[in-house]
């Protein structure tokens, strides 16, 4: 056996691994990148859906927007109150209070309204929208083709059997990801807080809604003319109603009077003991 | 070597029940319904009152921008209301003028006057294809004055009139082509003196020899225009394919024709071009075929703009208990309406009534590369329809893959869906990724201009 062939060879890949680890050692000094510490630190506490709620385009580059100053701490929607906590500590910061946000689905439709033509293009509601805008009989409300329960990154939209999309509000962040891909824009994100919603959005005028859906607005201005807060809290624009959720003080006598059953009252479906909406009934 | 271009299918083409029939004109009885939006681009302005009487021809609404068109009244008669309509073709509302025709069918003082044309200069011959409301009859309805004002540093040396008429079942170009030949060349003129173009090229499918004839004929004694037969394929039609097979140019990816020195034109488009220069007769007519198995007398129909289509398909003998889809335009790219209760329109070329629609069982891609060698634009739709699925299932970096993938480049003949034997809804696929391009550059500029305001904070 030659051993000069294999000393040969250890000298020559050992002499290479010096002038390597030499060059890596004096290249990570030249080219060093100057990186925040609590940039990493920040990342690490935050919730990691990339949902783009806070208006950046993921977790790790508003991480990098609060430690470089340019934000807030509170803007991660999905981690709430407990990660902006956390976050301004980091920062040392103090965390400002926001209120809870839900996403919440303004139609009652779904199977109750009628479809105008036989749909068999993809199953995803906004490739639905480019034919003749779904094939729903009302052009405002939700397609129910589930494009927001799939797109919810925290899993917290499951369709119903009846055509509709279900939030589930312990697991819903409100980053507004739905609201995005919604093409009738039927989601919206509210206040926790507010417990009284229209569950409409048609601008149809109360026949037209009459014919294509049996829990739509149609205008009738009952609720306007029972609501006892001071200027009304909620009103009739372009047949449809509309709650202003600053002043609304959830008294529910709008949901009562409502004939159409389409004012929705979260603090009783929140408890199903107490009952549930009218057109959820009707449903069951 | 043949003129044509890559890929392309051969549909059955369903041509026969109409292709013998000259068009009826149908004079106007009934309430006219104009649609507002009768092109791409914005929709137009109405310049009437309720109550106003107007004369045929006479403006009805005025283009909102420059890739906007105008309107005039398809008859005399009375404006009625300002009211909405279904749209033949998106099904949305539209806004809509109501005519009540008052019978006399009286043109305006301004219209139907000859006109000495060939003095007027480039820019007065677009002013007056725009004045006339002209608008690609072909289906696309772009705004014709657009198309005849190429962009700068662009030279058009050719004009190519399509009579090609690939799109299976209508018939409505092929007859216009047999009663007109002598209008359309002159049309062909008025569009090669808006371009400066000095050739101009008549280009028909060879499954109409007739017409083919007819405008050869014609053309006889023209040194600048050749009329030539092209093989049948679809899409022959297709701007891009069009000049690939008359040129042997190809227009480059997101460009336009004026890019390959061509602008192409629908013969029935020239016609229309025709009347406006000669005769100072705006657009207010068409020519439409109405065909399928649920109709009993199919035929051409040469209709004012605002007809209503259940009297139409009436006229024709449609079956109502047996037609299950009714298609504007025809089966390639129509669209298949959602209602029949609207109005025909300048790009309503066709009513396509079928029996029983077609459905076909749609699968998983089996990989055979049918669609591949069927594109005539050179992509590989089934990658596209793969990654309109995959964006489906929320993996958005799918959008930036089918961008990559010449997305933009498809121009939704359908061949690929024809030849596929999964029955996958390319189409639909792409047409969706498209909408979805389109909105995330929406957001995009939106976010920009967000955080702009925020930094001038």
């Amino acid at each position: 056996m030659e051993w000069s062939y294999v000393i040969a060879a250890v000298a020559v890949l050992g002499a290479l691994a010096v002038v390597f680890g030499v060059g890596l050692a004096v290249a990570s000094r030249v080219f060093h990148v100057q990186s925040d510490p609590r940039a990493e630190q920040i990342e690490a506490v935050l919730p990691s859906a990339n949902c783009g709620a806070c208006g950046f385009g993921g977790c790790a580059a508003y991480a990098a927007a609060v430690a470089a100053g340019k934000v807030g701490p509170s803007e991660c929607v999905p981690g709430g109150m407990e990660v902006a906590r956390r976050v301004a500590e980091i920062m040392g910061l103090v965390a400002e209070e926001k209120a809870r946000q839900v996403a919440v689905v303004l139609c009652q439709g779904g199977n109750r309204v009628a479809e105008r033509f036989g749909y068999q293009g993809v199953t995803d509601c906004r490739a639905a929208m480019l034919m003749q805008d779904g094939a729903k009989g009302c052009r405002w409300g939700c397609i129910g083709l589930g494009t927001c329960a799939a797109v919810c990154p925290f899993g917290a939209i499951v369709m119903g059997e009846d055509g509709l999309p279900h939030i589930i509000e312990e697991k819903c962040t409100a980053c507004g990801t739905c609201v995005d891909a919604c093409p009738k824009q039927v989601i919206r994100i509210l206040p926790a807080k507010s417990t009284v919603t229209v569950l409409c959005r048609s601008l149809d005028k109360g026949a037209d809604v009459r014919k294509t859906c049996s829990v739509g607005c149609i205008g009738c201005k009952k609720c306007e003319s029972v609501c006892p807060v001071e200027g009304k809290a909620i009103h009739v624009t372009d047949f449809l109603a509309r709650v202003d959720v600053e002043t609304c003080i959830s008294c529910g006598k709008c949901v009562k009077v409502c004939p159409m059953g389409t004012i929705g009252n979260f603090r009783l479906s929140r408890r199903p003991a107490n009952g549930k909406l009218a057109a959820q009934q009707e449903v069951a | 070597m043949a003129r044509t271009f890559r890929g392309g299918v051969h549909p059955p083409d369903g041509k026969a029940a109409t292709a013998g029939l000259a068009p009826q004109r149908i004079a106007p009885e009934a309430a006219l319904v104009i649609s507002l939006r009768q092109s791409m681009g914005a929709a137009s302005a109405p310049l009437v009152a309720v109550g106003q009487k107007v004369l045929r021809g006479e403006p009805i609404g005025k283009p909102s921008g420059f890739v906007s068109a105008a309107l005039h009244a398809p008859t005399s008669g009375t404006v009625k209301k300002l009211t909405t309509m279904n749209d033949p073709v998106t099904g949305g509302k539209v806004q809509a003028i109501e005519l009540e025709p008052d019978g006399e069918d009286r043109w305006h003082d301004a219209c139907n006057q000859p006109r000495a044309w060939r003095d007027m200069a480039p820019e007065a011959v677009r002013q007056a294809v725009a004045d006339a409301g002209l608008v690609g009859l072909g289906g696309a309805t772009f705004p014709t004055h657009v198309k005849l004002t190429p962009p700068k540093g662009t030279a058009v040396d050719t004009v190519i009139l399509n009579g090609a008429e690939c799109e299976p079942y209508l018939t409505c170009d092929h007859r216009l082509m047999l009663a007109s030949p002598g209008e359309i060349l002159e049309g062909l003129d008025v569009f090669m003196r808006a371009t400066g173009a000095p050739r101009g090229v008549v280009a028909v499918e060879d499954n109409k020899p007739d017409a083919w004839r007819a405008l050869r004929d014609a053309a006889a004694d023209l040194k600048h225009v050749e009329v030539l037969a092209l093989p049948v394929k679809y899409p022959q039609g297709a701007e891009k394919q069009l000049i690939k097979a008359v040129t042997g140019r190809e227009v480059p990816s997101g460009g336009l024709p004026a890019d390959a020195g061509v602008v192409v034109q629908n013969v029935a488009t020239a016609y229309a071009a025709w009347e406006a220069l000669a005769w100072q007769r705006p657009l207010t007519e068409r020519t439409l075929t109405i065909t399928g198995d649920a109709v009993s007398r199919p035929g051409n129909f040469s209709v004012r703009l605002g007809t209503s289509v259940p009297s139409l398909l009436e006229r024709a003998g449609l079956d109502a208990e047996a037609v299950g889809k009714v298609i504007a335009g025809g089966p390639m790219m129509g669209l298949a309406l959602a209602t029949i209760d609207t109005y025909t329109i300048k790009g309503l070329s066709g009513l396509l009534c079928l029996k029983s629609p077609e459905m076909f069982a749609h699968g998983p891609c089996i990989r055979c590369g049918n669609c591949v060698d069927a594109c005539p634009a050179g992509l590989v739709p089934s990658t596209l329809s793969l990654l309109g699925e995959a964006y489906e299932d929320t993996q958005l970096d799918a959008l930036d893959a089918a961008m990559e993938s010449g997305l933009m480049d498809c121009i939704e003949c359908g061949s690929c869906a024809y030849a596929c034997p999964a029955g996958r809804r390319i189409v639909h696929y792409v047409r969706f990724l498209k909408a979805e391009r389109r909105k995330q550059l929406a957001r995009e500029r939106e976010r920009k201009s967000q955080q702009q305001a925020a930094v001038s904070k």
